[in-house]
């Protein structure tokens, strides 16, 4: 499992600041880890995530704090596929889901704790359908158990070295008065 | 399994917004929160994330000015709940629709346009901390026109519905606008040039866009590929009760209607591997007719660096005067 271990910053008044940006250049890897994070209540952090599949097709899934139970999560998710447009809810914390082998989604996940201390993400998830068509997935999730701060951010694949080289996840933090 | 390589790059600030205020609901419930001594025109962008626990049911809603009319709004809704897909167009100017003890976030981007209409589109999520979620989104623009924000009015449906915890934050853009273009005379097209957008940059290309006596559709090409071929589309469109999509071998991420005007905002990047992705949502108006349009454009090609972003109607003359196109560096 990759980690990405972060100094400790001082607070930055205003303007996003980027806390971490991890690139997969060896080798495939089933999931990646940003630690030593401290986002509180009052901040906002996007997370800009350029996945290449290298093992089929999978999922991809969003935990904090090392809370990596699918169960422990809920996601509701739109589906825009040419004419097709369906929906669903699932009992996990879905944010991206590749649909076969050496295809890239760019994801873009807004993620906050609420002021109750439940974990929110609302991603935009464009896939790659191989010959040059895209379509494309909303996916919003919500833990349902509470936090009182992020400290750690894990993306992990349904199957294993799912995350293929090539693959990069930027971690963004808006900062605030 | 193998190491990911971490590259981390602590000299890198990205500019983005910074927080104007926050009001959080202590002691008791209450039934609506105000933002005053505000003086946001044309130019600003505005950020609202409302952190809502329902006391109470129905929608709030998000007024400008101390209009609080609802009528004098028109929202196009976009809601999926389990396998259920809602689309519907509401005279009003709702955000979410709250159900009693329900958590609710939303995330609202805020704008004037260029003609004065308050427009805004939401993206908001209801659950309940133990079961499934459900998608709101919203896009909404008043029927008035006004020259600047001056006050935000948030408006529980029900007497007291915003519990304890409940907690709203306005954000104002601080980040730099690179290009700024109003258009004087109809045209065809619009260039922005100059640029150096490689993978490491966001920027964010937003504006409004006013038709002429035809339906607008433009395109936002990179560099000096025009060709419609060389880019792929999908789109997810709701007006009033019609939800559906369409995916196309074309790049038209931005339209307006016939004598009416748009507001969009497209996040414009380079992915890792080098394509040019667009994500724009568009609100169409005239405000009566309101519509939600998503959609997004990758580039078949691959590019290094973009230094030349072009807006191109298909038709000769379809950006009308008044149109006005901001781009903005996020990083």
């Amino acid at each position: 499992m990759s980690e990405a271990v972060l100094s400790r910053r001082s607070k930055v008044v205003e303007g996003m600041e980027l806390i971490a940006d991890i690139e997969v250049i060896e080798s495939a890897v089933t999931s990646v880890d940003i630690a030593g994070l401290g986002i509180g209540k009052d901040e906002e952090v996007l997370l800009i995530s350029d996945i290449i599949s290298n093992a089929g097709a999978s999922s991809y899934y969003l935990f904090i704090n090392d809370n990596n139970v699918n169960t422990n999560y809920y996601s509701q998710f739109i589906v825009a596929t040419n004419t097709s447009v369906t929906a669903a809810s699932i009992n996990e914390n879905r944010y991206a889901r590749i649909v076969s082998n050496n295809r890239r989604n760019v994801v873009y996940t807004d993620i906050r704790l609420t002021n109750s201390g439940y974990f929110n993400s609302q991603s935009e998830d464009v896939r790659s359908l191989g010959t040059g068509e895209i379509d494309f997935v909303e996916w919003y999730g919500t833990s349902i158990f509470t936090a009182a701060a992020i400290n750690k951010i894990t993306i992990m694949a349904q199957i294993a070295s799912a995350i293929g080289v090539g693959s990069r996840f930027q971690l963004y933090k808006r900062a605030g008065v | 399994m193998g190491d990911a390589f971490l590259k981390m790059n602590k000299t890198k600030k990205l500019q983005g917004y910074e927080l104007v205020a926050e009001i959080e609901v202590s002691g008791s419930a209450i039934s609506s929160v105000e933002f005053t001594g505000l003086a946001f025109g044309k130019e600003d962008d505005l950020i609202l994330v409302s952190d809502v626990v329902a006391n109470g049911a129905g929608a709030p809603s998000l007024y400008v000015n101390n209009n609080i009319v609802a009528t004098n709004y028109y929202r196009q809704l976009l809601q999926a709940a389990g396998t259920s897909i809602v689309s519907a167009r509401v005279n009003s100017s709702a955000m979410i629709d709250a159900t009693p003890s329900s958590q609710n976030f939303v995330i609202t981007n805020i704008k004037l346009t260029n003609n004065g209409y308050f427009v805004f589109q939401n993206k908001g999520i209801r659950f309940y901390g133990t079961s499934s979620n459900s998608i709101q989104d919203n896009f909404t623009s008043s029927v008035f026109t006004i020259s600047s924000i001056t006050s935000l009015q948030i408006v529980s449906a029900s007497v007291n519905g915003f519990n304890i915890g409940s907690k709203f934050m306005l954000y104002k853009r601080t980040a730099e606008v690179v290009a700024d273009v109003v258009v004087n005379t109809a045209t065809t097209s619009v260039e922005i040039t100059g640029l150096d957008i490689d993978k490491e940059s966001e920027y964010v290309l937003q504006g409004t866009l006013i038709a002429g006596a035809s339906t607008a559709e433009v395109s936002i090409y990179t560099n000096e590929e025009t060709n419609q071929t060389s880019y792929y589309q999908q789109a997810l469109l709701a007006a009033a009760t019609s939800v559906g999509g369409s995916r196309g071998n074309g790049n038209a991420p931005i339209t307006a209607q016939a004598s009416t005007s748009s507001f969009f905002k497209a996040v414009v990047k380079i992915t890792n591997s080098g394509n040019f992705v667009v994500r724009c949502d568009t609100s169409r108006a005239l405000p009566a007719s309101v519509t939600l349009q998503r959609r997004y454009n990758t580039s078949l090609f691959a590019v290094s660096v973009v230094n030349k972003l072009t807006l191109q109607s298909f038709v000769a003359n379809g950006i009308n005067i008044g149109s006005r196109f901001q781009l903005i560096k996020l990083k």
